[in-house]
């Protein structure tokens, strides 16, 4: 199977009358992720189910990805914690796309290619926000293989 | 969806995924396709008892009663928990980019709905309909959808009971509903 990861596109920054929860996508942080968008439909993306955090920067991530949905949408409040067998069990589907947050992101992709479940306090993978990562074959830690990973200004500049 | 949890009555039912359908129109309206799945896995999941309370009514307690803990488990789960929060700080926020506006959802909607000859679904799709008007302001041809939407349940219940001396009365009076209803949607569909 074929799951891609994406990292939520910015948002606006926390403050003490905004929950971190209810952190919309900046303006620019939406213009370029629909940008972005028509990036990676240049490398033929296409999904059978997304699955997003519930926090509201997620979903609006998860809705900018929706032009590259076949099939389904559906919230998990798994992709905003540490992965685990739980979040495994909802990828239903030949073409996934996990839409969350870091350090969360970049701690699946190593522990879906390495079986690692922590990669240290910096972590191994960036992943900026926007960014798109491919990962392919059997859903199992460790038994996935990193197929590409995009920064969003490679996306963009791709969607030119 | 704390009601159903703690008690699981009929009417409670009800309300759940009538507050489900509500939410969902009112996502449709606003361009949202996010969360619209998960609504309607919702309603999905309180139908299996809806359609029990609908088919048996007060018989049967024991088999109903395992229904309620099915789907009061449902609703304890991760997905339906964090369900209502995402909710509302979505429809808190303005409406995605691709959003064709109000009066292109309602299109759409209005499209949908003449472009079946099934009852069942024709009264589904009304009832959406009825739903965005009444959300609309639109109160007035809302009114004229709910009569269709009523007249096709009430023939919908019917079949339920074949024995029924009223069956052809009922769809009669149903198409005759429709048929008045029909150029309100033809105008929303133009």
């Amino acid at each position: 199977m074929r799951l891609w990861i994406v990292r939520h596109a910015p948002a606006v920054d926390p403050t003490a009358e905004l929950p971190d929860a209810a952190r919309a996508l900046t303006p620019k942080g939406r213009e370029r992720f629909a940008t972005a968008v028509r990036g990676l439909r240049r490398l033929n993306a296409s999904f059978d189910l997304i699955v997003h955090s519930p926090l509201l920067r997620a979903v609006q991530t998860a809705e900018l990805l929706a032009p590259l949905n076949k099939g389904t949408m559906q919230v998990a409040p798994e992709l905003a914690l540490e992965p685990s067998e739980d979040l495994l069990a909802l990828c239903a589907g030949q073409s996934v796309a996990l839409v969350g947050h870091e350090p969360h992101v970049s701690t699946t992709v190593a522990w879906l290619t390495c079986g690692w479940e922590s990669l240290g306090p910096t972590g191994a993978v960036l992943f900026k926000k926007g960014a798109v990562a491919c990962l392919e074959g059997e859903l199992r830690p460790g038994r996935m293989q990193l197929r590409g990973l995009w920064q969003p200004g490679v996306l963009r500049k791709l969607a030119r | 969806m704390r009601d159903v949890v703690s008690c699981g009555s009929a009417g409670e039912v009800h309300a759940l995924r009538s507050a489900a359908l509500r939410a969902s129109v009112a996502l449709e309206l606003l361009g949202w396709r996010a969360l619209r799945n998960d609504l309607r896995w919702l309603r999905r999941t309180a139908g299996r008892l809806r359609d029990w309370d609908v088919s048996h009514g007060a018989a049967a307690p024991a088999q109903r009663s395992a229904l309620v803990h099915e789907l009061q488990a449902q609703l304890h789960s991760a997905r339906a928990q964090c369900l209502p929060d995402a909710l509302a700080r979505v429809l808190q926020t303005r409406a995605p980019s691709h959003h064709l506006g109000p009066q292109g959802q309602l299109q759409c909607l209005a499209r949908r709905a003449l472009g079946t000859h099934d009852p069942h679904r024709l009264r589904q799709r009304l009832r959406r309909l009825r739903l965005a008007l009444d959300m609309l302001g639109l109160t007035h041809d809302a009114g004229a959808m709910r009569e269709v939407v009523d007249r096709l349940g009430r023939w919908h219940d019917e079949l339920q009971a074949p024995q029924s001396s009223t069956l052809d009365r009922t769809y009669k009076k149903a198409r005759r509903s429709w048929r008045r209803a029909a150029p309100i949607v033809r105008r929303y569909a133009s």
